[in-house]
């Protein structure tokens, strides 16, 4: 049988993911020109998401600005929370009481490590490691059980306020986060089994979608990304707040473990360091909560901000995460702005799908840990 | 980083004229601008012995007194110090305005332009960075995030 030239056409063709698709990190839609199986070229569109959050700010009274706060990134709601109460704290001029920032502290570091959690399941997931990927959320429900105690919320806290937080420590909560601690200490050493001394998928990670210092300079990339490629950058080390300088703690870095400095596996496995001294954190911040008040003011409907500004920054489990508020002395902020490290992020998404198997595209964005709510707000 | 040398030194060297102001009620200090030399101050900025300011960490656009404000919140990595740096624009009714983009300066700055453009109804004039990153577009003419767009919402 002789093949005609028309069926032998090695032409590019297109290919369209999205807005909803299981191997995205959310909606977003992806438009791929492949050569086979190779792409050649990749092209991104986001905005499926917004919801006008920045714009709903303007007509909220400062006391119900937390409720779209908490939804710039759902899965880590902690770190936007303790971005604006810091910068509204900062323009009022009002002192946090030692409690409630070990207890600020403690519920940061729960949700950075509920976080990274939650990215290794999915990269687990996007691998076909299920199995893995149930073990990684049963852990995950035991952080989301202590937010439950702590908050009534598993997501979505809206437990911070400006001046501290809505309330004191609950009974049982301290003990029950050194036995929560002890018990992902043991869990860490499987996962360790099962994803860095497992091989075949190491070799499904290893030099994939390296990213470079350079790169990470040039688009503005921050947090567990940038330490995978060997970029020291943390906010807890260089703007140090709500008692993060009063404890140490190591930053990991990447090391090119596997492939390269900055591949998918260096980004997994910086991951997994930074639970491992989330969990150090932890337990030392709750051995050394302070006695005191947890909240130094009481905010009610009528709280209002004096004219002025302030620049607030903060290390999500994503990266810098920062919040621009402006306040013109009035009932409702005159400008609320994040600076999300999803945003920079994505920039470098196009570039790093040029070359790879369309069968890496899910493990890829996956690596990444995007989060578009924060991109699309 | 001494600012006031570094402001003198800025109209010396440039010929533009800058104020430095406080950010809010913090001893952080803004260098305001005139939005025409905003591109002239970026890059002298970045290459300034004692400023070296290298990283864009955020840049944030509001409307204030029927002005769009740019405030870019800058750091450098080698000397560990920071600035912000603004310029006003005037706001014509349902028109863009422009100001030179800085991308060519801070690449980092692209995505923040391209929000400030879609949302601000600002054109970064120069910024032909091409990303293959969209993002959310309205019509033309709606540029939700000035005071003037009429939010048609009820807040429960």
């Amino acid at each position: 049988m002789r093949f005609s030239q028309e069926c032998l056409s090695t032409e590019l063709s297109l290919m369209h993911l999205g807005p909803i698709h299981p191997s995205l990190p959310g909606p977003m839609k992806l438009a791929l020109q492949v050569d086979g199986e190779r792409i050649v070229r990749a092209e991104i569109e986001t905005g499926y998401l917004h919801k006008g959050l920045e714009k709903s700010y303007e007509n909220r009274n400062w006391f119900a600005s937390m409720i779209p706060t908490d939804r710039i990134d759902s899965e880590g709601s902690i770190f936007a929370e303790m971005a604006l109460c810091m910068a509204v704290e900062q323009i009022c001029n009002i002192q946090v009481p030692r409690r409630a920032q070990m207890i600020r502290l403690i519920l940061s570091e729960l949700n950075r490590v509920s976080c990274h959690l939650t990215y290794l399941a999915r990269v687990a997931q996007s691998v076909g490691f299920e199995t893995t990927t149930h073990y990684i959320l049963r852990e995950r429900e035991l952080i989301l059980d202590l937010f439950e105690l702590m908050t009534g919320s598993r997501f979505n806290l809206n437990f911070f306020r400006y001046g501290g937080v809505s309330a004191d420590i609950t009974e049982g909560f301290i003990e029950r986060i050194f036995e929560v601690c002890r018990i992902i200490q043991i869990r860490l050493r499987e996962y360790h089994a099962l994803m860095i001394d497992n091989q075949s998928f190491v070799t499904r990670l290893a030099w994939l979608g390296p990213i470079s210092a350079e790169d990470v300079y040039l688009m503005g990339i921050t947090g567990p990304n940038a330490r995978a490629s060997g970029v020291i950058t943390d906010i807890r080390k260089s703007h140090p707040y709500s008692g993060y300088d009063l404890i140490d703690f190591r930053v990991p870095l990447g090391m090119g473990a596997a492939g390269t400095v900055g591949d998918s596996f260096d980004r997994l496995k910086v991951r997994l360091e930074e639970i491992q001294e989330s969990l150090l954190l932890l337990t030392h911040a709750a051995e050394s909560v302070p006695p005191g008040d947890f909240s130094c003011i009481r905010v009610t409907h009528d709280f209002t901000v004096p004219a002025g500004e302030y620049f607030s920054r903060v290390e999500g489990a994503r990266g810098f995460l920062g919040c621009h508020v402006v306040s013109s002395g009035d009932f409702s902020p005159v400008r609320v702005q994040w600076r999300t490290p999803s945003q920079n992020q994505l920039q470098i998404v196009p570039q790093l799908l040029k070359g790879v198997a369309l069968q890496d595209v899910p493990v890829l964005l996956s690596t990444l840990d995007l989060s578009i709510p924060e991109v699309d707000r | 980083m001494d600012l006031k040398n570094l402001a003198q030194k800025l109209d010396r060297e440039l010929a533009v004229s800058s104020t430095l102001k406080p950010f809010g009620r913090t001893e952080q200090i803004v260098l305001d601008v005139k939005s025409e030399d905003l591109a002239k101050v970026a890059g002298w900025l970045r290459l300034e012995e004692s400023a070296r300011l290298d990283w864009l960490e955020n840049l944030s656009c509001f409307e204030s007194k029927s002005k769009l404000v740019l405030s870019y919140f800058l750091r450098s990595q080698i000397l560990d110090h920071s600035l912000i740096v603004r310029c006003e624009l005037s706001i014509p009714e349902g028109e863009k305005v422009s100001v030179t983009s800085v991308a060519s300066v801070w690449p980092m700055v692209h995505p923040y332009e391209q929000e400030i453009s879609t949302l601000f109804g600002v054109e970064f004039k120069g910024n032909h960075s091409q990303r293959g990153v969209k993002g959310i577009s309205f019509a033309e003419g709606a540029y939700p995030l000035r005071k003037s767009y009429v939010w048609e919402a009820v807040v429960l």
